[in-house]
């Protein structure tokens, strides 16, 4: 039998790995590597590093602004990841039993915020929220609702449900697509047997939909929880972390850190300390939302 | 209980109509094979029996009671599909029990009940797998116990043994078979093969094109079609037509003359002229070597053999396709005519519009 080409010498291999491994490792591994490296020094950006050993880790942890990004965080996952799960879930299972034309239609509408730069979105609300001429408020007084006008970016207890907000319309119409094709995926005739056996929609939901839908509700966690911890573009253009760091993440504290601070050494950590936060939330999702029906026990 | 009749059931999907006017009567305790090729509507008409397609008019009545708009649930009926359509996250006992958990028995009952038709199906060392867990036969048998469990009047079985292999269906349809005997209740269930219908039914409806061609028992069926279409259908191989011109009517019936010259006298009741053109129609098994009242000669293009039978495919002089089965010792080989032969009272008539001759004394046994 002939061989795969794959089983030739490493040597004759080599030239059709190299281009990309060489890009990998320029790009992605070498940076990865170094910010390890430098979140272990002091450094300026412009003289020699000094070594700090685990110092950069140690002082983060007693940060109170770390601390206060970190919370920001914590309560921005909601806004990320569980927000957008629910009104997915809930929109796919409505959209799915609309008819096939319609269905094309609001697929697309509702995915439409998520085809957008969110920086770009965040330059539009942030526009949106304007206290003085943003059409929220503009429209809330036009109502009667004038009392309800609040300066949303301005508030220190409002401004981080405002920019969560943003972001749970942002990912909400994604989290319903990668439910409708869960869906589609899921054989119509259990539906059917579970209608022919009494189930009410609500019980079926609960019992057979939902259970069904894990490997996309796994999904949907992963990318959503990494996105949130990532954030920074939607943040940074709508508050810049403001008012009083009010809706400081790390990613934005890292960036100050760094790029306005020069603490380079330092702002490594916070990436670093947000990447492995990021593998811990990974390992987690992966541990304890298992796909059912596989067989496994 | 268990009696199910349907008046004037029509269906349409948008201008199609899918069902055309159907009046169907079954007793209880039948088993009933609705059949039929694909997209003639007998899967529909099975899942307008269940609630799941609404009628677009007529009554469906369930043990005297119009169902029309009656839940699936609560119109005493359970089904099974073709795809098992089990709950793929659950156990055996949790799939099985999953319709008595929804009408909220007491949990002594669901476990006993559960127990009961794990019992009958063999299912008691599987339950607490997954349906991944098991092969294509017990997830099918899983799919009858959720639906043995329920009690229901009427069971619905929708193409349940398409999706397993040749041996392991023949074995499943003894078992449903076994399974109807031993429970007694109505069973209507939906095939595109006429083997299954023929060896489970008590009543066979064949369908085409939303119309039902004729109901009858197996052996009506095979010995009484009423039409070339229901002749074709049913039987294993399929049914030989062979064209004939009617000479006229004699005492014993309507004389003929084949393609091949030969000429026969049908014993069959009904007015022909002289000149029509007719289809005579003859089942493979009743082709004999050399035999017969009628005979003529065929080429063997393709001999099958089968040890204690050959099933030998090829054409007659005139170039009609037949076939042909003789016994297994038959020296038939490929390209070497030989001479074949039928008795008229096994044949049938068909008349250009491919309705039956009515036949003179048809034995159905």
């Amino acid at each position: 039998m002939k061989s795969s080409v794959l089983d030739a010498p490493l040597r004759k291999n080599l030239p059709f790995v190299l281009p990309g491994l060489i890009i990998y490792v320029a790009f992605v591994l070498g940076p990865i590597i170094a910010a390890v490296v430098l979140s272990f020094t002091k450094w300026d950006g412009l003289g020699r590093p000094e070594l700090a050993g685990f110092g950069n880790y140690l002082q983060l942890f007693g940060d109170e602004f770390f601390l206060k990004s970190l919370r920001n965080n914590a309560v921005l996952i909601v806004f990320y990841c569980l927000l957008p799960l629910l009104i997915g879930v809930a929109l796919a299972a409505i959209v799915s039993r609309v008819r096939k034309s319609e269905q094309l239609a609001l697929r697309t509408l509702l995915f439409m915020p998520y085809i957008m730069p969110s920086a770009v979105l965040g330059i539009i609300w942030q526009w949106l929220y304007n206290p003085a001429f943003g059409p929220i408020n503009q429209i809330l007084r036009g109502v009667g609702l004038g009392a309800l006008a609040m300066p949303w970016l301005g508030d220190f207890d409002l401004v981080l449900p405002a920019v969560g907000l943003v972001a749970t319309w942002y990912y909400f119409g994604f989290c319903m697509v990668i439910f409708l094709t869960g869906l589609q995926r899921i054989d119509p005739s259990i539906f059917e047997a579970a209608r022919i056996d009494g189930a009410k929609p609500w019980y079926t939901f609960g019992r057979i939909t939902l259970p069904l839908l894990l490997p996309e509700i796994r999904i949907v966690l992963l990318l959503t929880i990494i996105a949130s911890i990532k954030s920074f573009d939607l943040i940074f253009t709508m508050t810049r972390g403001g008012p009083a760091n009010a809706t400081l993440v790390p990613n934005i504290y890292m960036y100050e850190l760094g790029f306005q601070l020069n603490r380079y050494g330092y702002a490594a950590s916070v990436a670093i300390v947000g990447a492995i936060l990021i593998f811990a939330v990974n390992y987690a999702v992966h541990r304890f939302v298992r796909p059912a029906g596989t067989g496994a026990r | 209980m268990g009696q199910l009749q349907l008046a004037g059931v029509t269906k349409s999907f948008g201008k199609a109509e899918v069902i055309q006017p159907t009046d169907l009567e079954i007793t209880e305790g039948e088993f009933v094979v609705f059949v039929g090729p694909s997209g003639c509507g007998k899967s529909t008409l099975l899942r307008m029996i269940a609630g799941l397609e609404e009628l677009t008019s007529g009554d469906i009545v369930i043990d005297g009671r119009v169902v029309n708009d009656v839940a699936p649930v609560e119109r005493g009926v359970a089904m099974v599909f073709q795809t098992y359509a089990l709950y793929p996250h659950m156990s055996v006992f949790e799939n099985i029990a999953f319709p008595l958990r929804v009408a909220k028995l007491p949990r002594k009952e669901i476990e006993s009940r559960v127990r009961r038709a794990a019992a009958i199906l063999k299912l008691e060392n599987r339950l607490d797998h997954k349906p991944a867990e098991l092969s294509g036969g017990q997830r099918q048998r899983v799919a009858i116990g959720r639906a043995i469990v329920r009690e229901p009047q009427v069971f619905l079985f929708d193409e349940p043994l398409s999706n397993l292999d040749a041996a392991l269906r023949t074995e499943m349809r003894v078992e449903l078979s076994r399974l109807h005997n031993s429970l007694g209740n109505t069973m209507i269930y939906v095939t595109h093969d006429q083997v299954e219908a023929m060896t489970m039914a008590t009543k066979i409806v064949v369908l085409r094109d939303g119309h039902i061609e004729q109901v009858g028992t197996p052996l009506e069926l095979f010995h009484r079609p009423v039409n070339r279409f229901v002749a074709g259908f049913i039987g294993n191989p399929t049914m030989n037509f062979l064209k004939a011109s009617c000479l006229g009517e004699t005492g014993d019936g309507v004389q003929l003359r084949l393609e091949t010259g030969s000429v026969v006298t049908m014993p069959v009741e009904g007015a022909a002229r002289q000149g029509d053109d007719l289809t005579l129609g003859i089942r493979p098994d009743d082709l004999v070597i050399a035999e017969g009242a009628a005979r003529f000669e065929m080429i063997p293009e393709v001999v099958e053999r089968l040890g204690n039978q050959s099933v030998i495919h090829g054409a007659d002089m005139a170039g009609e396709p037949i076939c042909a089965v003789v016994g297994g010792a038959e020296p038939i080989t490929q390209g070497q005519k030989f001479e074949l032969g039928f008795h008229p009272d096994k044949a049938h008539l068909f008349r250009p519009d491919g309705t039956a001759f009515a036949r003179r004394n048809t034995a159905l046994a």
